[in-house]
């Protein structure tokens, strides 16, 4: 069955059946491009298009009612195919050429100078022609071109967004192309697809050998895995799929089976071995040749499931000529055996095919969540996130309907754009616009549930067991070392100082000092811990169990070197506050470690005038709210209630005192009366913050200038602080987790 | 100037100087110059003679006119110009041959 369609060529209208006018139009495209550089090449096209109608004109009054393929296959021998035209024409053209360079010097330079320029091929395009652009400007395969540009975009996405620039950058133009041997997929020496087949052709190597690299991994994974399995436990199919060596050439392979066109013609078969490369002009346009994206899609869909059939029957052969090699009575059940095993080998195949696919599915959709999250680097925090199962389903669900989805379509749209897919249902668009409503309202729900934790704020206080120091000073320290990131997810070892994450505790290295006047004659310490709930008693709860040590020895005060919150407890902004009540005259002295290893983390609370109903809660770790005393300065408690430095300036934790930054450095340091060890780690910190504090000190000198010149408007000399302090501490790691919220 | 320069530029040359030697007997239709001179044992085939029939054409060698034809399209009939036959006028000087290919 074929169907006859009317074509006008040269004014006369000939009936002519599909496929003879599909390889009539391929004929004169092929000429078009031949004579692309002749001049008259309108004309010449014309004149042949004339003939060919006067030809087919004959054949129809001939008798026949439409023109067939072997009719064309006629018309188009007699006329002569460009590759007849070439033997000739190449000698032509060298020989112009080397006439123009001994002719005109100058008229050579600048074809020259052309030709070293990089453009886009317009002749030869999968997109824009970028690749074979660059094919033509190096003289390299323009496939190799194409398959480094999906490797690199496939491993670091640069390749796509490298492609779009020179895209956009190159100027297109009609271009002689690519000249030399081509890599093509060898559909005469194949296991699979013929890519190993193609490799061994283009690089003159033994096809065995390219298969054995590209399997040797894959089986020595296999055998691995089996091995290995019993021993460490680890599941086996992870093992050898992403195994990184294994992945990779698999992904190769794949990625080789749908950009490298299969060597169907002889004279794709000659280039694919090199041979007679001179007849290159006839290129494969898009249609011809690779066939539009989707084509070879759907194209390479058919291919997999006929190669795992092959396959399937290579082996069901194998199975059967070998099964009746060994003969005997086990002859007729080994044949059956070895159909049985073919059939299955077909069927795994399949199934194998569809892993592979669904893998790179999963793996791109990993891949977007971890673009969005800025890393899979947070996953433990996930233990400490959700304080539910519905809130964590309504957080992913947020983040695959709100953000991934929009941009999936995204994405799917500029693809459909660049092949010019067009469907007449508009079912891919209400799909995405639907599934962003959804995320719309998870993300509604999920944010609701999240505030609804605020709602309580509780606050508990613990008193600590104060040893009373005897010289009438208490020094507060921290003895323990500097918070750090422990490393136990090792993608995770930038996390840095200030907080630590396990999988069932995460610590903050941030408190909040308080010094108050006692009201007897002893000093007093409690420990307030802040906790949010849904409910006064899930806020108090979440209060209790946080964990924060402050252990009083001689006359130090060894605060811990930060707070835990436990997996079960979740982190829902708790935090913590360290009350010290001084005797009136008596004093306290903070030393450096706790400005070193303590970040202050402050939480302003707005509560409604209904009782402990929170409204709005503010975060943050900014200069004005952080630690309020200088360290390595001798506070005396004021009558006042207000603790004064030696200078008799009075400090309190509320007060906008912001000069006492200044002072630092400055300030007397009498040494202090602690035991040896603190004082041995003291010193340590000492030494560690000096080269640290040079540079400070050398900002805060520039600062004190510009202070000087604006000293009437303290607003100024406060931001001016903010901005140097900023430089100093580095900010408390715990409130940005806070503000991911 | 290398011998394939040399082969190609009289390849090229001969077939024009046939082309001219054939119409030169009359108005020629391109089919029927490949016909001639495929009689005359020189192989060529209709898609290689085009480009030499405008070639020619545009260097006011040749000049053609439609003639309405019964089987297709309007032929283009090819025919020497006034400079073509000056030039060609030579060639048929007692000694050569060639004007029978």
């Amino acid at each position: 069955m074929k169907k006859i369609i009317n074509i006008n060529l040269s004014g006369r209208v000939i009936p002519i059946e599909d496929s003879a006018y599909e390889k009539l139009q391929a004929y004169i495209e092929s000429l078009r491009r031949y004579f692309a550089h002749e001049e008259g090449r309108d004309e010449i096209i014309n004149d042949i298009e004339s003939r060919i109608a006067e030809l087919m004109n004959e054949k129809i009054r001939g008798g026949v009612h439409a023109v067939t393929d072997e009719d064309v296959e006629e018309i188009i021998h007699t006329m002569g195919r460009v590759e007849d035209f070439e033997a000739a024409d190449k000698e032509d053209e060298t020989a112009e050429k080397a006439s123009q360079q001994n002719t005109t010097g100058s008229n050579y330079a600048y074809t020259a100078k052309e030709k070293r320029r990089l453009y886009r091929d317009t002749n030869d395009k999968f997109l824009g022609g970028v690749c074979s652009g660059i094919a033509s400007y190096t003289n390299i395969d323009p496939a190799v071109i194409r398959l480094l540009f999906v490797i690199l975009t496939l491993a670091t996405g640069l390749g796509i967004l490298a492609y779009i620039v020179m895209w956009i950058l190159l100027p297109p133009r009609d271009m002689e192309g690519y000249v030399g041997k081509r890599l093509y997929r060898n559909p005469d020496d194949k296991m699979i697809a013929g890519v190993a087949g193609g490799l061994a052709a283009y690089f003159d190597k033994n096809p065995t050998a390219i298969r054995f690299i590209f399997a040797a991994p894959f089986i020595l994974n296999i055998l691995f895995g089996v091995f290995s399995w019993p021993f460490d436990g680890h599941f086996l199919f992870p093992n050898f799929v992403f195994g990184s060596l294994t992945g990779t050439f698999i992904l190769a392979y794949i990625v080789m089976w749908i950009v490298l066109p299969e060597a169907n013609s002889e004279y794709e078969k000659m280039e694919m071995r090199g041979e007679k490369v001179d007849v290159n002009r006839i290129r494969q346009n898009v249609k011809e040749g690779m066939g539009t994206m989707k084509d070879r899609m759907k194209e390479w869909g058919e291919e997999v499931k006929e190669s795992a059939q092959n396959i399937g029957s290579k082996a069901k052969e194998f199975a059967s000529t070998r099964g009746q090699a060994f003969a005997g009575e086990f002859k007729e059940s080994a044949r059956r055996g070895g159909y049985g095993i073919g059939h299955a080998i077909g069927v795994l195949f399949k199934a194998f095919f569809m892993f592979i696919a669904a893998i790179i599915a999963f793996s791109l959709f990993v891949a977007l969540i971890a673009l969005l999250f800025g890393g899979v680097a947070w996953w433990p925090i996930n233990n400490f996130l959700w304080t539910s199962n519905w809130q964590q389903f309504l957080a992913w669900a947020t983040l695959v309907l709100f953000l991934v989805v929009p941009l999936i379509g995204f994405i799917t749209w500029i693809i459909r754009r660049v092949i010019k897919a067009k469907s007449k249902n508009n079912y891919l668009g209400w799909t995405f616009g639907g599934l962003w409503a959804l995320g719309w309202v998870a993300m509604i729900l999920f944010v609701t549930s999240v505030i609804g934790d605020f709602r309580s704020y509780r606050d508990i206080t613990e008193p600590v067991q104060v040893n009373q120091p005897a010289n009438g000073k208490m020094i507060v320290a921290v003895s323990q070392p500097e918070l750090e990131f422990t490393g136990r997810y090792g993608w995770m070892n930038d996390g840095g100082d200030g907080w630590d994450l396990s999988d069932d505790t995460m610590k903050f290295a941030a408190a909040k000092f308080n010094v108050k006047a006692s009201a007897d004659d002893q000093y007093h310490v409690n420990i307030k811990k802040y906790g949010f709930g849904k409910t006064e008693k899930e806020a108090t709860n979440r209060a209790e169990k946080i964990k924060f040590d402050v252990v009083s020895k001689d006359s130090v005060l060894d605060v811990a070197n930060g707070y835990a919150i436990d997996k079960s407890s979740k982190f829902r902004g708790q935090h913590v506050e360290v009350e010290i009540f001084v005797p009136v005259g008596k004093k306290v002295r903070f030393d450096q470690s706790v400005r070193r290893k303590l970040n202050s983390i402050h939480v302003k609370v707005k509560r409604s005038y209904r009782r402990d109903r929170v409204v709005g809660i503010e975060i943050d770790d900014s200069n004005e709210n952080d630690f309020y005393y200088q360290t390595g300065v001798d506070y005396v408690m004021g009558i006042d209630g207000y603790l004064k430095d030696p200078s008799g300036t009075a400090v309190s934790s509320h007060s906008d005192n912001s000069e006492y930054r200044y002072n630092e450095g400055a300030a007397p340091q009498p040494k202090p009366a602690v035991n040896d060890s603190i004082q041995r780690l003291i010193d340590e910190e000492n030494k560690k913050i000096e080269e640290a504090k040079k540079e400070s000190e050398r900002k805060i000198r520039e600062l004190q200038e510009k202070a000087k010149q604006v000293k009437p408007t303290t607003r100024i000399t406060k931001e001016v602080l903010k901005n140097n302090d900023a430089v100093a501490i580095s900010p408390s790691p715990a409130s940005s987790l806070v503000q991911w919220f | 100037m290398n011998i394939e320069n040399t082969q190609s530029q009289m390849r090229k040359g001969i077939l024009e100087f046939c082309i001219l030697s054939v119409i030169r007997r009359g108005e020629a239709y391109p089919s029927d110059i490949v016909e001639e001179m495929r009689a005359a044992n020189l192989q060529i085939l209709e898609g290689t003679l085009y480009p030499l029939l405008t070639r020619l054409k545009n260097a006011n060698m040749l000049t053609y006119r439609w003639v309405e034809s019964n089987s297709g399209p309007p032929r283009k009939y090819f025919s020497l110009t006034e400079k073509a036959k000056r030039s060609t006028r030579s060639w048929s000087k007692p000694g050569t041959n060639f004007q029978t290919a």
